[in-house]
């Protein structure tokens, strides 16, 4: 697959070079989002990886133009990169349910094996959400309805925010993957999204907290 | 030219009010050996400290809007507090007469013309040394109001920045204070903060990110030496929480979302973030400096933790607003009220103390039953 990158880091911007390129994928470095719109319409890549902040301010230009983008070219994967967990970013990402976009920190990215199944997720439309911003949710309200999940069912909702399918998690968390089902068809109930909710029920069970406030 | 104007408007304002201080300080000096008499332990003693800490409040803030500065610290006490007072009864007292003098002579003299036929035209003096008995001499009289305004605003401006210099001068920061090692105080200047945000996010963090990815990549080649993986992957782990520590230390000073959002989207996204419905109203805030940004940031988060743990609320408020000099930061609550500061290291306690620390007030309204209202301003000296 072709990707573009916006990292403004050389070393970072050809680490990740090389782990893509390791991945079988054909990548083009860019530094800053100047000019970005061009070489997205040569229809270049099918996926963009962007650092949140990007010269010229240092702002968040890396998510703006990555969320611009999409909207521009719905079929656009998008993967931002972060140095800290934001939920409103990811929520900002996720607020379109086409799936297909990822918000991950940059500590992933040295784990290469999981980064780039992360990324290959992305590719094919489905999600990559950091752990941590679901840590960051779990925790925050006692009201809130996550706050009635186990530590167990915590877990596996993480891991469901990574994108990982029921035996990728059995295998992650070491237990058996109907112990797994088990986990999330709780988690399902608890977060009230019944079995007509179709589609990327999954993503849902993430997108429902980010929205729910 | 607005620049002069409103610089000449703070220091007019700053020098002629200066009367109040003066005059506050100059009853302070008289109380101050009852205080001591008394003893800081008596009613009256407690009272007398919180009326003195309060003006030395007041004055640091009168002083930054001339200055363009914000002066933090510990109130102070004992020589030091006499000193200003001292300082405040006499060249300020002086200063402030002067002005207030040019001020009041200079609008009558203005407008003699106007009012001296409602007297009768009699003779008389409408500044010392003037004596008016005919029309032509009247209608002369505002040209000496304009030399008063004259010499009122080409002074003021120095005489603000000499009177605002020494009375901060004496209501620096406390050294024994300084000494103590009290880190609640946030004492680093605005754009420094900003700066040591930029660099360890642009440089520490990133150096941490990309020795990890360096090592991650080597790590793949060692396919069939698992010992040499292993040691790798631990100091990788290593690196991981460096660099987890690295945020916290971040996110308690300076949240990053400031840096990329300014306290406006950073505000927004507190809202947005919080387990009740969140309302947030924002004003266009122009340039606030980081260390506001930050003390504004922490303001909202606070109350907003509060209004979801202890409020038992069903709806929160935010309201952000900027005057030339202010920043206002208003969080309400329909929550059961009855929030109070309580004992040191509790939530509210620490924002007053972090508010006061910048030279701004907090207060707080929560009657049992709700709602709960904390309004706190900070200086803004952009």
């Amino acid at each position: 697959m072709r990707v573009l990158i916006l990292e403004d880091n050389a070393l970072l911007g050809e680490g990740l070079r090389l782990i893509l390129e390791r991945g079988g994928h054909e990548v083009t470095l860019r530094d800053s989002v100047d000019g970005l719109d061009g070489v997205l319409d040569g229809n270049y890549a099918e996926l963009l990886i962007a650092d949140v902040r990007l010269p010229p301010t240092y702002r968040d230009e890396g998510l703006v133009a990555a969320l611009a983008a999409r909207r521009r070219y719905p079929g656009l994967r998008v993967l931002v990169l972060s140095s800290f967990v934001q939920v409103e970013y990811a929520a900002e990402l996720l607020a379109d349910p086409q799936g297909g976009v990822g918000y991950l920190l940059k500590d992933r990215i040295g784990e290469v094996d999981d980064f780039l199944s992360a990324v290959g997720r992305v590719m094919s439309g489905e999600t990559a959400i950091d752990p941590e911003v679901v840590a960051a949710l779990i925790g925050r309200s006692p009201a809130h309805p996550l706050a009635n999940l186990t530590r167990r069912e915590s877990e596996v909702l993480a891991l469901v925010g990574e994108g990982l399918t029921n035996r990728e998690i059995a295998e992650r968390l070491v237990i058996t993957e109907s112990a797994v089902n088990k986990h999330v068809g709780a988690i399902f109930v608890k977060l009230g999204l019944t079995a007509e909710v179709r589609g990327h029920r999954r993503v849902r069970a993430v997108l429902l907290f980010l929205a729910s406030r | 030219m607005p620049d002069w104007f409103l610089g000449t408007t703070r220091a007019t304002a700053y020098v002629a009010g200066n009367i109040f201080v003066a005059l506050a300080a100059f009853v302070m000096l008289a109380a101050l050996p009852v205080a001591v008499l008394v003893g800081r332990k008596t009613r009256l003693g407690v009272w007398l400290f919180e009326c003195s800490h309060s003006l030395t409040l007041w004055e640091r803030r009168r002083a930054g809007i001339v200055l363009r500065r914000i002066f933090s610290g510990k109130p102070v006490t004992g020589g030091r507090l006499a000193a200003w007072l001292g300082l405040e009864a006499s060249v300020g007292l002086i200063c402030s007469l002067i002005a207030g003098y040019l001020l009041l002579g200079g609008l009558n003299a203005l407008t003699f013309p106007a009012w001296w036929p409602l007297t009768g035209m009699e003779a008389t003096r409408p500044l010392p040394g003037v004596r008016i008995t005919t029309w032509p001499q009247a209608l002369l009289v505002p040209l000496l109001g304009v030399a008063y305004a004259i010499i009122l605003l080409a002074g003021a401006r120095p005489a603000g920045r000499l009177l605002s210099t020494l009375s901060v001068g004496r209501l620096g920061l406390d050294p024994d204070a300084a000494e103590a090692g009290d880190t609640s105080q946030v004492r680093v200047h605005g754009a420094e903060l900003r700066r040591i945000e930029r660099a360890l996010h642009d440089g520490t963090q990133a150096r941490i990110v990309n020795a990890n990815v360096q090592l991650g990549i080597a790590q793949l080649s060692l396919t069939d030496r698992v010992e040499e993986r292993d040691r790798i992957q631990a100091a990788r782990a290593e690196l991981m929480a460096a660099l987890a520590e690295l945020r916290g230390v971040v996110d308690a000073v300076l949240p990053p979302i400031l840096s990329e959002r300014g306290l406006a989207g950073a505000v927004r996204a507190l809202g947005s973030r919080c387990a009740l419905p969140c309302e947030v109203h924002v004003e266009p805030l122009g340039v606030v400096s980081p260390a506001i940004e930050s003390a504004g940031y922490f303001v909202v988060a606070e109350c907003l933790t509060n209004a979801v743990r202890h409020a038992d609320a069903t709806g929160t408020w935010v309201q952000l607003t900027r005057d030339p000099d202010r920043l206002y930061v208003q969080v309400i609550d329909d929550g059961l009220g009855g929030a109070h500061e309580g004992v040191e290291g509790g939530g509210l306690y620490g924002l007053r103390r972090r508010t006061e620390a910048f030279a701004g007030s907090m207060s707080i309204s929560s009657p049992s039953g709700g709602p709960t209202s904390v309004l706190v301003e900070l200086p803004c000296v952009s």
